[in-house]
């Protein structure tokens, strides 16, 4: 499974500069990646206290429905559509169609739970988890299926524009590290949503009920707040998330495949509790924390450790600062 | 009139703040043995917060707390490792080289700073602190005797090992945990002895909850009980009965008790010393005819503190 | 004391506010046969359960074939062993651990090591057993201790984290990849020692299946024991509140570690099992499904009850076994799933009710299937039900030839459905049932049939949703009252 992920960076040993400052770059993207899925867990956590298994199934039900999206307009190389509005489309399709999901999740799975022990919801997360993955199973055959983003957009086996180099550093080393228009995209729309969600979260009022809610529920409901609501919007912004990183994800390593979802969302994981749970900078800087540690760990270590890697890293958390990097001491109330 | 007794919880300017908010400023506290104190302030003042420092759920910043002459706060392992080193470096008699060691290692630890933080909860309990909470945190799904089996775990020794194999220690350990918690819940009288023990504690009146925590904090063999608000939520003739509990619990079971209380009455009938808080500053001790007529009390109470500033 | 209301002297009597009459109401057992079958399960002496549980169990060799006693009954008394660890962890003390699978498989590694040809050691069972259980003991102390200050949500990511670590560790630690051959890589370690205890080998299933009731017996005895031990009752008390557990002399990490290092010993000890049973080990023995069906054995049966471990595991196991896509009867599949199907329709009260929803669905699907014959032309109902089944051929949709994406708009459209379904009330729902039971029939035979292996992990999700909704105590557990 870690070729799905960790097969971003190839295996380089001895590359000096020009290769750290690739394995850098991969690293970002990843991590971006990987703070888009973190936010959603830290958004849900914030709220509900609640570790939802399932998130890292939605990013990947987000991938197919980008994938749906593109083989119904006629696969990368037959297009019946224009590249930018078919992307622009295809994120459209993976953020309402995992939002719709992460609502439907939470109506049917968590809300009958509110008041529930606390191992309750967890171990429902963990049924949904197990639900979707399979059901993906089901659906997909089992097989693997490739955006084929290489291709995306161009004319007669010419490279699509996608993959073209916006710019190149270290163009003359042997290791030149190419910054291409995919790199770029994800990373200025991952950029735009984190900061459309922190605009969100602090100013509007959306944002306001959601942190009340996420203080005491109890207390924002009878301050007329219909927390039901917001606990929903939350869930259909944090899905979104996901989904747009599916998508991402599709558009730069071209697979998508139904485990996709468990290890993704196991670091993702990680990444919102190095940044310290429930806090929304955190996520973002844990998860570009976690892909930089992962792409290195590939690096100079070897693709096939770095899943270990980023587990004793959070071990090591867990162990120094529980609470995050950017996480704050809750007083217990007794 | 219990002034000349030996005094059982020291507390010496202890601090405690969370961020900028001080709950407990500077508290100099004596209970003595067998006495009753009762703890009263308005909301806010520093009460609650005051027995979680005690049963040590939070980390005193400054001070001391000594129950019967022995600190509840433990110096952290690089100092007890010093304490250690250097009560065996003074026992034994050191020889040329070796004297200015003593030396060394006090002069070492002398500068380290010093970090104390508390026992925890259970060693602290195990100490002889117990107590009860304000909003009631029974085992709701365990049955009454249960809850008051439970926590003599602190008082008894049989390990997994033993209790998987169901030896004959085990069992008598087990007759003993028994009979000490119906011992403990028949001092309650017809009012706990009335249930059958084996019903779960969530089938329990809100009163009898109460006592019941009061039975369970009991079994742990404690030399004082900390009560938060014992009389809360409860009836007139309830609060009746729970000042007369109190009472019983000091003269009959020999406890000491610090108690927090808002209803004045159950003050008035209880307290050998009145203690009051505002803003964690002791604002008043006494009796409790010398701490209710205390200007200073009134206008927490009251707040004419307020209305002067306008 | 003299003044208490309602107490007349010298009488210890119950009653004495109204909660108590109360909550003997709460309690009041169903009606009907259901209510006796409740009186009867609560009156009857736990030892006596065991006693007939066995009497069944000890017979299974005796009427069952070699290889059905091997995936039946010693697979699941392997399910069971590992049930009862997880339910000290989970159900006793309360601690999510998704690790569970990695400490089974630490074992079943361990033991391929000390007893094959893999470093040459050929230890027996009596000394390695033992030190693999010392071992994985550790290891759980280890990994609980990193955790320790979060015991919570965060062990549970801490856990599944770490049980991903060990698979990946196990499928990589072999000599090409990482120079050092401890795991055998993907393809695991073969060639594992039968069990030999002083000399005595354990050849037989039937030997093994023998070996192991013995063990889960001993086991179910002392982990009863300890559950009703001061170590049982401040588990219970850590369970139910932490803060106040601490606060009246219970050292509640010491307790979680504990229970922590239990739980891991005797998933090394049914790792050290499952590697002599199966004679070889690897990586994919120990993955999140495996994970998942130990849960659905534990919380099926019930958190904390240690025979609603062995329902569990039955069941589990059984239907885990017949839905395996290497079992090719068909037909028992179906039974199982028709089964479980009208099983629901009686679940619904009262039972003319349940009667008509199942005349409903039959009518419907006659109807249905009228319909579809009639319109969409007969290569959509001329299929054949996978071997047998003929007598469903002219009720269920079956198309005879692949209709593109068709089967995927199936499924999908039953989620849909079933999602409606729970969305509306009354007699709406009651009205959608009988479509919703026939799609369900029709979703069986064209997709889930087909894929059965998918099935089954699909219906156990489904299970620990639906579950933890309608009855998160599980069938035999106690449940329990949250207030205040």
């Amino acid at each position: 499974m870690h070729v799905v992920l960790g097969g971003v960076v190839d295996t380089v040993r001895t590359l000096g500069w020009s290769g750290a400052a690739g394995l850098l770059k991969n690293g970002l993207v990843l991590g971006s990646l990987y703070a888009l899925i973190a936010l959603g867990y830290t958004m849900v956590y914030g709220i509900l206290k609640l570790l939802n298994f399932a998130h890292g199934d939605v990013y990947m039900v987000g991938a197919f429905l980008g994938y749906g999206v593109l083989t119904a307009f006629g696969g990368p190389l037959n297009l019946t559509l224009g590249m930018v509005p078919l992307i622009l489309l295809m994120f459209a399709a993976a953020m309402g169609g995992s939002g719709v999901l992460g609502v439907a999740v939470e109506r049917f799975a968590y809300r009958p739970l509110r008041n529930a022990p606390r191992i309750a919801p967890l171990i429902s997360a963990l049924g949904v988890a197990i639900f979707l993955e399979n059901s993906a199973q089901l659906l997909t055959n089992g097989f693997q299926y490739n955006y084929d983003s290489f291709d995306l957009g161009g004319t007669n086996g010419q490279p699509g524009p996608l993959i073209k180099p916006v710019f190149t550093l270290f163009a003359n080393s042997p290791l030149p590290v190419s910054v291409s228009v995919i790199d770029v995209l994800i990373l200025s729309t991952a950029v735009a949503l984190m900061v459309g969600l922190i605009v969100l979260v602090n100013w509007s009022r959306f944002g306001k009920a959601m942190r009340a809610t996420a203080y005491d529920r109890e207390a924002a409901s009878m301050m007329g707040i219909d927390t039901d609501r917001v606990i929903s919007k939350t869930f259909f912004i944090a899905s979104a998330l996901a989904g747009a990183a599916g998508v991402m994800v599709g558009l730069k390593l071209g697979t998508t495949f139904f485990l996709m979802g468990f290890v993704a969302g196991l670091k993702a994981f990680t990444a919102a509790v190095v940044g310290g749970i429930g806090s929304i900078p955190g996520a973002v800087v844990g998860g570009l924390l976690i892909g930089v540690v992962e792409s290195f760990a590939a690096g100079y270590v070897g693709g096939q450790w770095s899943d270990i890697v980023v587990f004793g890293l959070l071990v090591l958390f867990m162990l120094v600062r529980p609470t995050g990097l950017l996480g704050s001491h809750a007083i217990q109330k007794v | 009139m219990t002034a000349e007794k030996r005094p059982l919880l020291e507390l010496e300017g202890l601090r405690k703040a969370f961020g900028g908010l001080v709950v407990i400023d500077d508290l100099d506290l004596v209970v003595h043995e067998r006495e009753i104190v009762s703890v009263i302030g308005p909301n806010g003042a520093g009460k609650t917060s005051l027995f979680n420092v005690i049963s040590g759920l939070y980390a005193p910043d400054s001070g001391e707390i000594k129950l019967d002459g022995e600190s509840l706060l433990v110096i952290d392992v690089v100092h007890a490792f010093g304490d250690r080193l250097l009560k065996r470096l003074e026992t034994r008699r050191l020889r040329g080289v070796l004297r200015p060691l003593r030396w060394v290692v006090r002069l070492v630890f002398r500068f380290l700073p010093a970090r104390h933080r508390p026992l925890a909860p259970h060693e602290v309990a195990n100490r002889g602190v117990a107590r009860t909470f304000q909003t009631l945190r029974l085992f709701l799904n365990m049955s009454v005797i249960d809850n008051v089996m439970a926590s003599q775990y602190g008082k008894t020794k049989v390990g997994i090992a033993r209790a998987m194999l169901r030896t004959p220690a085990m069992r008598r350990e087990e007759r003993a945990i028994r009979a000490r918690a119906e011992e403990k819940l028949a001092f309650f009288g017809q009012r706990l002895l009335g249930y059958r023990f084996d019903m779960p504690a969530y089938s329990l009146s809100y009163a009898n909850r109460r006592r019941l925590e009061i039975a369970r904090a009991m079994a742990t063999e404690p030399r004082i009980l900390l009560l938060d608000e014992p009389a809360a939520g409860m009836n007139p003739v309830e609060t009746h009965e729970i000042t007369e509990l109190i009472g019983k619990l000091r003269d009959e079971a020999g406890y000491t008790i610090l108690v927090i209380e808002h209803d004045m009455h159950v003050v008035e009938g209880i307290s050998d010393r009145v203690v009051a808080l505002d803003h964690g500053v002791k604002i008043a001790e006494g009796t409790f005819g010398e701490v209710a007529t205390n200007p200073r009390v009134v206008e927490a109470y009251l707040g004419t503190k307020a209305a002067a500033t306008k | 004391m003299n003044d208490s209301p309602n107490t007349p002297d010298g009488e210890a009597r119950i009653g004495v506010d109204s909660w108590v009459a109360e909550a003997e109401e709460r309690q009041a057992r169903g009606r009907g046969l259901k209510g006796y079958l409740r009186i009867g399960w609560e009156r009857t002496p736990d030892p006596v359960k065991l006693i007939v549980f066995l009497g069944f169990a000890a017979s299974l060799p005796f009427w069952l074939s070699e290889g059905d006693l091997y995936s039946f009954a010693l697979l699941t008394m392997l399910y069971l062993v590992l049930g009862l660890g997880l339910n000290v962890v989970v159900g006793f003390a309360g601690l999510l651990d998704l690790g569970y699978v990695a400490f089974y498989g630490i074992g079943a590694y361990a033991y391929a090591e000390l007893s094959s040809d893999h470093y040459g050691l050929h230890w027996p069972a009596e000394v390695s057993i033992p030190l693999v259980m010392i071992g994985t003991a550790f290891a759980g102390l280890v990994l609980g201790f990193s955790s320790r200050r979060l015991l919570g949500d965060y062990l549970a990511i801490v856990t599944l984290f770490f049980g991903q670590a060990f698979l990946v560790f196990a499928n990589t630690s072999d000599p090409v990849i990482a120079g050092v051959d401890v795991t055998g890589g993907s393809n695991g370690i073969a060639n594992i020692d039968k069990l030999t205890f002083f000399g005595y080998h354990l050849n037989s299933s039937k030997q093994e299946f023998f070996f192991t009731l013995i063990v889960f017996v001993v086991l179910l005895t002392a982990l009863h024991f300890v559950n009703q031990s001061r170590t049982g009752r401040a588990w219970r008390a850590l369970r139910e509140d932490p803060l106040a557990a601490a606060a009246l002399t219970i050292p509640v990490n010491r307790l979680k570690l504990t229970a922590f290092a239990l739980g891991a010993s005797i998933a090394g000890l049914a790792g050290c099992m499952l590697a002599a049973i199966q004679g070889s080990v690897v990586a994919t023995n120990f993955t999140t499904t495996v994970l998942i069906i130990i849960y659905a054995v534990v919380i099926l049966g019930g958190l904390g009850s240690l025979a609603g471990t062995i329902l569990g595991a039955i069941v589990i196991n059984v239907s885990y076994y017949y839905l395996a896509p290497q079992n090719d009867h068909p037909d028992i599949k179906r039974w199982l799933f028709y089964g479980t199907v009208l099983l629901f329709a009686a679940l619904i009260k009262p039972f003319w009710k349940g009667i008509a929803v199942l005349a409903g669905t039959i009518a419907f699907g006659l109807l249905a299937h009228a319909v579809v014959a009639e319109w969409a032309g007969r290569s959509w109902t001329s299929g054949h039900p996978i071997s047998g089944g003929k007598w469903l051929a002219d009720w269920v949709v079956i198309p005879r030839v692949s209709h593109g994406n068709f089967n995927n708009y199936l499924y999908i459209g039953l989620v849909l459905a079933i999602i409606l379904c729970l969305s509306v009330r009354g007699w709406w729902r009651l009205a959608l049932l009988p479509p919703i039971l026939y799609l369900v029939a029709v979703v069986w035979e064209n997709v889930l049939l087909l894929n059965s292996g998918i099935t089954a992990l699909l219906l156990f999700g489904a299970m620990l949703v639906a579950l933890m909704t309608v009855r998160p105590q599980g069938l035999l557990g106690t449940s329990r009252v949250e207030i205040v």
